[in-house]
Formats: C-alpha cells, structure tokens, sequence
C-alpha cells in the first residue's frame, strides 16, 4: 500500500523528524511504499492564492500543488507528522491542508444533503508531540481541540478515516533520551498496529 | 482607543474583506485609531524559519521559540516580525478578520501566530493567562464560515463553532493575556444574496458601534487550573 507522509518542521534532525524517520522505516519495513514530504525542505508555499481559497477554485491546481494532490489520489494513507505551534500545526503544515485539500471536486464537494467527503477508502494518522506534558495536553483539553481540528474538520470532511492521533509530550528541554526511546517505540508500534497485517 | 485589524483574505472583493473594510470606516468615523495588517496586501511571509534571525544563539541548533527570545534581546529579529509586534503593542483592541478554513484560520494567519506570538515578547517567564504580556487588550475574533450556523450547533455536524475557535481564543489570546469578546461570524457568507450581505454587515458595524463597552467572554483563570505541570522555557 502507498504511504503519503508531510512532514513539517524548520530543523532537521529535531525530535519531529526522528519521529518521521521511525514511522517511514516501519512502515517500509512492514513492505508498503513511502512517499516523504519534508515542506521546509521542498520550501512549500502554505499561502493559498485567491482562485484556490475557495470551496469551488475557480482555475486548475497550480503545479507544486497538483504534484500533491497526484500523490494523495495515488496514497491510501497519510500521515502528518509536526509539532503542535498555538494548539494547530505549523502554517507550513496548515496551508498544505489549505491548498491540497481543494474544493470543487477533489477532497470535498457538495450533495443536496450537505458536504461530501471525496477521499473515501483513505486512512490518516497524526503524530504531533509538544514540549508541555502529556497530562496538561489532556487536563486543558489542548488534545480534544485538536482533535476536532484534525478528526472532524479536516480527515472526516474529506471522507478519510482517522486511525490515531498519537501526541508526545513533553518533548525537548524536558525529556529524557529514555522518553525519547519510549515516544519512537510507540511510533513503531503504532505503524505495526495499523499497517502490519496489510 | 488604538484598533489593529489582522485581515486574512485572499480576495479584495471577498465578503471577508468587507467586514474588514466596514471596521476600518467604522472605527474612523468613531474618532478611533485604526490600523490594518493586511497579510495577502503585505505578502506576509508565514513560514517560521531561521531566516527569523539575524544572529543566532545557538548557530547549530535551531529551537525556534529560544532564537526569538535572543533575537528580540539582540535587536536582530526579522524586520517584519518587529513592526507587528509593535503594532501589536500599541493596540487596545486586536481584531483577527479571517475565513474559517479546515477548523482553524488559513495559513497566512496561521503563520503570523506562529512567528509574531514570540517568547519573550508575547510570552514567557510565567506570563502567561492571568499574567500574560497583553493583559488589559480585548480581541474579537470576525470570521465567516462556508457553512451555515445550523451545522455549528451542539448536534449539528461539526459541532459548536466555540470548539473550532477554542486554540485562537484559549490556547493562543488568553494564553498571552487578552480578554476575547464574543465572536462576530457570517455564517455561510458566500451564499448570501446582496441584500442578506448588506444586513449582514449592518449589523457589523451595529457591534462595532457599541464594541469599547462590550463585556469580554470569561477569561481562563490560572487559579482555576491548577499547576498544569508547565514550564516555561527559562525555568
């Protein structure tokens, strides 16, 4: 099966993409194709022009955001993988769902009885991590808005299955390489758990 | 009082940029001082990045949220970041005009969040909710949605919008301090008829009238949550 994964972080060799690394070798390792998008690296263009920021675009994909549509339609996962910035993802991450996510057809249209998510038969996962704690995530309810931004407004809409959201914290100054080990082996396990009986 | 508009609308013509334009003339004839970051006008760059920083704490390594803080110290933070911070600091009254996209603002404001809400300069040391950095400054979130209100209700679709807002008006205004008012949304603005947009935005600019003595929405006490088990980055 072909994996999509867009990656967003401004450094490499942070926590993010050490996470982006083990999901890739998992799921590669378990014999599926993988497809990584590394926006900072690519130097993706998140702002949405004026013909495309609409719920019926008015003219074709331009080409950077044709190349990822192509590579969504041909994927039957995706999984985002980016720290959590002011409760959302990154606007890198944030204008990928903004542009590749298209009205008028693509990932969403309309039927007499409301929105019609397009991208049927799709799974989705979200790994995000922060550098507050797991508990404070959960207490101040930072993950359920999450996850309605993800869950609802976004993987639903499109018709997706949302399979996990897998959020670590803390990351960073106040982690240990010991949690560090414990988050990329949830990572892994999580990628055997979803995809290893396909 | 001293307004700052943050519009985020790609089109001039758009029903979004109107709100934004009625707020500008409403405002001015009201005697107050207003001022419109218009990010698509502004070509504002949304991408944090360490082109951010003139010089670098730490030249190997980049944790972002730390090179704002040397960067702000240092006086080398990008000259783009600087002239809406102070802005940001002058205003009284911050409205963030905007179309819902996916749950959340587009990207272009997204991207204004993430690298004009600086530590240090919008929070940190402890200055946060209660003893945030912008304490005393009222924001308004104005958006429209391509929904109708119906499909925000409790049982509706996609739930009340007030989940859909809650990481602007909690995780990021009340966060750094501000008292939010109750959000002003077109529902469904690009389907009106011209008639139901002229109510739309008279009723607009009927809030607007009244906005410096509206009371703000409940503010998130740090009192009543306590120790949540986070530190800021100096600690």
């Amino acid at each position: 099966m072909n994996h999509l994964v867009v990656l967003a972080h401004p450094r490499p060799g942070s926590f993010t993409h050490r996470v982006c690394d083990a999901w890739c070798a998992a799921v590669g390792e378990l014999g599926h194709q993988v497809v990584l998008r590394d926006l900072h690296a690519m130097g993706f263009d998140p702002v949405a022009r004026p013909e495309e920021a609409t719920t019926r675009p008015s003219a074709p994909p331009a080409p950077d955001v044709q190349r990822e549509m192509d590579l969504l339609v041909a994927a039957q996962a995706v999984t985002f993988i980016a720290p959590v910035w002011w409760i959302g993802p990154p606007a890198i991450l944030k204008g990928w769902l903004d542009r590749v996510l298209r009205g008028g057809g693509f990932a969403y249209g309309y039927s007499p009885t409301g929105p019609t998510g397009l991208l049927r038969g799709k799974q989705a996962m979200v790994l995000s991590s922060a550098g507050s704690t797991q508990q404070h995530f959960l207490d101040s309810g930072k993950l359920e808005a999450l996850r309605v931004m993800w869950q609802v407004g976004t993987v639903e809409f499109c018709g997706m299955q949302m399979l996990e959201h897998l959020h670590f914290g803390p990351v960073g100054s106040r982690s240990t390489p010991e949690m560090v080990d414990g988050y990329l082996t949830q990572v892994r396990d999580a990628a055997r758990r979803h995809f290893g009986t396909r | 009082m001293n307004v700052l508009i943050v519009h985020a609308h790609p089109e001039p013509q758009s029903f979004t940029t109107s709100m934004m334009k009625t707020a500008v003339e409403e405002f001015t004839r009201a005697g107050h001082a207003v001022e419109v970051s218009d990010l698509y006008a502004m070509n504002w760059n949304p991408v944090a990045s360490a082109a951010d920083f003139g010089s670098r704490k730490n030249p190997d390594y980049l944790v972002y949220a730390l090179e704002q803080r040397h960067a702000w110290e240092a006086g080398t933070l990008a000259p783009d970041i600087v002239a809406e911070v102070q802005k940001l600091q002058k205003a009284d009254l911050v409205i963030f005009n905007f179309p819902v996209y996916w749950f959340s603002v587009p990207a272009i404001l997204k991207g204004w969040i993430d690298r004009v809400f600086a530590l240090d300069v919008a929070y940190g040391g402890g200055r946060w909710f209660d003893r945030g950095v912008y304490r005393g400054k009222r924001a308004l979130v104005a958006c429209t949605t391509g929904a109708r209100a119906d499909r925000f209700s409790a049982d509706g679709l996609f739930g009340p919008l007030d989940w859909v807002l809650h990481p602007l008006r909690v995780g990021t205004l009340n966060f750094c301090g501000f008292d939010t008012l109750e959000p002003f949304v077109g529902w469904a603005a690009g389907h009106l008829g011209d008639a139901q947009r002229d109510a739309l935005l008279a009723s607009w600019r009927d809030r607007l009238a009244g906005v410096e003595s509206e009371p703000p929405q409940p503010f998130r006490h740090l009192t009543d949550f306590p120790d949540p088990g986070m530190r800021d980055h100096r600690s």
